[in-house]
C-alpha cells in the first residue's frame, strides 16, 4: 500500500516523464493493436474470398500427385487422377463437418494463337455444382454463366486484356459484339479495326496424348474479389476438359452400356486406374482398344453423369465454425481408415505463392510491430534509467532510514506497471475502437489490384479476435518487462552514499 | 558494555591518481546513555566518521563493532535492517522523499519495519506526537518543497526518532535552525537520552551546544586528537 501511494504520486510528481514512457506505451499498444487487427484482417479477408470463392477449405488430391501446391501453379504439371470418386463422395456425404465438396480439374492451356503462343490456367468444373458449393463468386461482364451440360469456356475479364496483349485479338462470348465500355485503353486504341475473337484454338499443355481442339468463349466473368489476381484462371464444362486433356469422359461412360461391355470396361478400368496417370499419358493399347469398342457401339442409353470418369481435385467446403486444421485431422484419420487413395491439402497450401504473399503482407507488419517493440523499449528503457538517475537521492535517502533494495525496486516496478497498465491499456482499448470503427466500414481497394492483394479482398477490414487482444497485452506486458530491467538494476544499486555524494 | 566501538578505521577516498586519507585510524568506544559530541574544523573527517558507524559507508580499514557484532563483513540487508531498527541518522543536508508529506515522513520507517507490530494508529500517535515535539502542529500535511529548510531538518530529526533507535547519529543537526528551535531539539534529545538511554552522537562547530554533551571527541585530518 505505501509502495503504491508513493509510486502513484511519484508518476503524478514526474509528470513530464511519465508523459513520455506512458505517450509511449500508448502509442505502442494502440499500433500493436491495429498491427494485429490489420493482418488478422486481411489473413482472413484472403481466406474469405479465396475459401469462399474457389479453393474451399481443404483440398483432396490423389496420393499419387507429388506437389502439394498445384492450385496456382507456375508451370502447371499434369495432375494425377482421382481414384473411385463414387466411393468417395458416398463417403464424403456422410461426413458431419463437411458441408459441400466440389470435383475439379486443373490443367495449363496454351493459346495457339498467330503471333505466338500465350498460356492460360483452366478448371474443369461442372457449372451449376459449382455455384451450389461456391456461390457465385464471379459475373458475367459479358455473355451469360454456364450451366450443366453446357460446353465452353469462361474468361477472366483481366485475363483477356492480357491476352489481347499477348495474342493481339480480343475475346468476346459467343454471339456477342464488342462491349466498347470493357475494352482495354491498348484495345480502344484499335478499335473499331480490332481483331475480335469468340473461340480459343487451344492445347492441352504437357500432356502426350492431348488434343488441340478450338473452344467456344462463352462468357467474360469478373471475380467479386481478388479478380487481379485470378488473371489466368479460367473455368472450363468439365467434358471439354477431358477431351482436351485425353481423359475418359462421362459422355464415353454414357455411350457405354451393354452388360457384355462392363467387362471390358471393368478389366480397362482396372489397368487404367492401377497405373494411375494413364489418362494422362493414354498411350496404353487398352485405353485405344476401349474407346474403340465403345465409340462403336450403338447407344442403347444416354443418361450422362458427370460426376463419372476423371478429376483431379476434390474442394471441401467445412461447416461454419468447424476449424481447418481439426478438419485435417478429421480427414486424414478418414482417408486412413476408408484406405482412400488420397492426400488432404490445406488451401493455403495449395494456393502456394498466392497466400504467401499474404503471408509476406502481415509478414511485413509484423517486422513493423516487431520494430516498434523494440524502438518503444529503449526509448522507454532510456526515459526510466534517466529517472532512476535522477532520483538518486531520494531512493539513497529511502535505504538510509531502512528500505531494503526490494523495496525501492518494487516501488519503481510498481510506477512502471501502473503508467503500462494506464497507457497500454488506454493504447490497446483505443486500438480495439478504431477497429471495431473501420471494421464495418471497411476500406476499400479502390480497384488496384494490388491493393486488393494486400487488402485480402475489395475492401480491408481489420479484425481482431480475443487471441489478438491477449496477444496485445502480452506484448505490452513484454515490452514493459524488457524496458525495466535496466533502470531496475539501476535504481537498484543506488546507495545513501551516491545521495550524499551527490550534494 | 560498549554500544559502538571504533579500532583503527581508516576510510581512503581514491581522488584521481592520488588517495584521500579522510579517516587515519581512529579508535573509538561508546558506551550505552552517552552523549557524545565531534568536534573538528571542515574537512576533518566528521561527517565520514559518522557515515561509517551510521552504516552507511563502509571503512577501508579497521573495525567497526555495533552492540559487539562486527559489521564490516554485514551483507546489504543486514546494514540495512540495522540501520531500519538501530539507528536514527540526522543528516547535515539531504534528508526527505519529496512525494510524502511531513507527517508520512516520519511515519515512513516505522511502515517499513514489518515486524514493528505496530497498528497504524500506534504510528500515527507516534508520528503526530514527535512532530509536536519539534514543532511542526501545523506542517504536518505539507511536502517537503513547502518547508523551509529548518523545518525539514526538524522532519528528519523526528523521524531519526521515531523507531526510538538505539542510536542516534546526528550530522550537524543545528546548523540550519536559529537558536531558540536548535536549543529545543536539542532539549528533546537529550530528554529521550536520559529517559530511553539512547545514545547519541552528533557532529558541529557550535560551541553553544557542547554543554550538552557528556564527552567531546576531537578530530583534526582524520585523526583523533582528544
Ligand atoms: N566522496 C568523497 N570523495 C573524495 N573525498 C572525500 C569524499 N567525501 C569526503 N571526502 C574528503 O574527506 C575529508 C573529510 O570529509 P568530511 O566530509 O568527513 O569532513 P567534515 O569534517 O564532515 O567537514 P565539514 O565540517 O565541512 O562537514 C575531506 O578532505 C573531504 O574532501
Ligand atoms: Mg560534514
Amino acid at each position: 500500500m505505501l509502495i503504491f501511494k508513493i509510486a502513484w504520486r511519484n508518476i503524478l510528481r514526474h509528470k513530464g516523464k511519465s508523459f513520455i514512457i506512458g505517450g509511449i506505451l500508448f502509442l505502442g499498444a494502440f499500433l500493436m493493436v491495429l498491427g494485429n487487427a490489420t493482418s488478422n484482417g486481411m489473413n482472413r479477408g484472403i481466406e474469405e474470398n479465396m475459401v469462399k470463392s474457389f479453393t474451399g477449405h481443404i483440398l483432396l488430391i490423389s496420393d499419387k500427385e507429388e506437389d502439394k501446391k498445384f492450385l496456382f501453379p507456375m508451370l502447371p504439371k499434369p495432375m494425377k487422377i482421382i481414384q473411385d470418386y463414387d466411393r468417395i463422395q458416398t463417403i464424403l456425404k456422410q461426413q458431419d463437418y463437411i458441408k459441400d465438396f466440389l470435383p475439379m480439374t486443373r490443367g495449363g492451356l496454351a493459346i495457339l494463337g498467330e503471333a505466338q503462343m500465350s498460356f492460360l490456367m483452366t478448371y474443369g468444373c461442372n457449372f451449376d455444382d459449382f455455384q451450389r458449393v461456391f456461390g457465385s463468386p464471379y459475373e458475367a461482364v459479358e455473355g451469360d454463366l454456364l450451366k450443366n451440360g453446357d460446353k465452353g469456356i469462361l474468361i477472366n475479364s483481366n485475363g483477356r486484356k492480357k491476352q489481347h496483349v499477348f495474342q493481339g485479338f480480343w475475346l468476346v462470348p459467343e454471339g456477342r459484339d464488342v462491349v466498347e465500355a470493357n475494352l482495354s485503353d491498348e484495345a480502344k486504341k484499335e478499335y473499331p479495326d480490332l481483331a475480335i475473337r469468340r473461340e480459343l484454338n487451344v492445347g492441352a499443355f504437357g500432356e502426350s496424348n492431348a488434343s488441340d481442339d478450338t473452344v467456344p468463349v462463352r462468357a467474360i466473368v469478373k471475380f467479386k474479389s481478388l479478380n487481379g489476381l485470378m488473371e489466368d484462371i479460367s473455368i472450363i464444362d468439365i467434358e471439354t476438359y477431358r477431351k482436351l486433356f485425353g481423359y475418359f469422359t462421362a459422355e464415353d461412360i454414357a455411350e457405354e452400356v451393354p452388360v457384355a461391355q462392363q467387362k471390358l470396361l471393368a478389366a480397362g478400368e482396372d489397368d487404367l486406374f492401377g497405373s494411375g496417370d494413364i489418362f494422362a499419358t493414354g498411350a496404353t493399347t487398352s485405353v485405344a482398344e476401349l474407346e474403340k469398342t465403345i465409340k462403336t457401339k450403338t447407344v442403347i442409353k444416354r443418361v450422362i453423369n458427370y460426376d463419372d470418369a476423371a478429376f483431379n481435385y476434390i474442394s471441401l467446403v467445412l461447416n461454419p465454425g468447424e476449424s481447418i486444421d481439426g478438419a485435417m485431422a478429421k480427414i486424414e484419420n478418414l482417408i486412413e481408415a476408408e484406405g482412400l487413395q488420397l492426400q488432404a491439402v490445406s488451401w493455403r497450401t495449395a494456393s502456394g505463392q498466392i497466400a504467401d504473399l499474404s503471408d509476406v503482407a502481415s509478414g511485413i507488419i509484423n517486422v513493423f510491430v516487431f520494430l516498434l517493440f523494440i524502438v518503444a523499449i529503449i526509448i522507454i528503457a532510456n526515459t526510466l534509467s534517466m529517472t532512476a538517475m535522477e532520483r538518486t537521492e531520494e531512493f539513497g535517502m529511502m535505504r538510509a532510514v531502512g528500505a531494503r533494495k526490494g523495496f525501492i525496486a518494487k516501488m519503481f516496478l510498481s510506477e512502471t506497471f501502473f503508467l503500462s497498465f494506464i497507457f497500454g491499456g488506454i493504447g490497446l482499448f483505443a486500438g480495439v475502437i478504431v477497429t471495431w470503427i473501420i471494421r464495418p466500414i471497411g476500406i476499400g481497394a479502390g480497384g488496384i489490384d494490388f491493393i486488393e492483394l494486400v487488402f485480402g479482398g475489395e475492401t480491408f477490414r481489420p479484425m481482431l479476435g480475443f487471441a489478438g487482444l491477449v496477444n496485445g497485452i502480452i506484448n505490452l506486458l513484454f515490452v514493459t518487462i524488457f524496458a525495466v530491467i535496466y533502470p531496475l538494476l539501476v535504481a537498484r544499486k543506488i546507495t545513501p552514499l551516491d545521495a550524499i555524494n551527490r550534494q | 558494555m560498549n554500544v559502538i566501538e571504533l579500532e583503527k578505521v581508516e576510510k581512503d577516498y581514491p581522488l584521481g591518481a592520488t588517495t584521500v586519507h579522510a579517516v587515519r585510524g581512529v579508535d573509538l568506544a561508546i558506551k550505552e546513555g552517552d552523549f557524545i559530541s565531534i568536534v573538528g574544523p571542515s574537512g576533518s573527517g566528521k561527517t565520514t566518521l559518522l557515515n561509517i558507524i551510521g552504516c552507511i559507508d563502509h571503512a577501508t580499514g579497521g573495525a567497526v563493532r555495533i552492540h559487539g557484532e562486527d559489521v564490516t563483513t554485514y551483507s546489504d540487508k543486514k546494514l540495512t535492517d540495522l540501520r531500519l531498527h538501530t539507528i536514527g541518522f540526522i543528516f547535515q543536508t539531504f534528508n526527505l522523499i519529496p512525494v510524502l508529506t511531513t507527517l508520512e515522513n516520519v511515519e515512513f520507517p516505522l511502515l517499513l519495519m514489518k515486524k514493528a507490530n505496530l497498528s497504524k494508529k500506534e504510528i500515527r500517535d507516534r508520528a503526530v506526537k514527535l512532530l509536536e515535539e519539534v514543532g511542526l502542529n501545523d506542517q504536518m500535511n505539507q511536502r517537503p518543497f513547502e518547508l523551509s529548510g529548518g523545518q525539514r531538518q526538524r522532519v528528519a530529526i523526528a523521524r531519526a526518532l521515531v523507531t526510538k533507535p538505539a542510536i542516534v547519529l546526528a550530522d550537524e543537526p543545528t546548523a540550519n535552525l536559529d537558536s531558540d528551535t536548535g536549543e529545543k531539539i536539542l532539549t528533546l534529545m537529550k530528554e529521550l537520552n536520559v529517559i530511553e538511554k539512547t545514545t547519541f552522537i552528533f557532529s558541529t562547530h557550535d560551541p553553544d551546544i557542547l554543554k550538552y554533551a557528556n564527552g567531546v571527541v576531537k578530530i583534526k585530518d582524520g585523526l583523533r586528537v582528544s
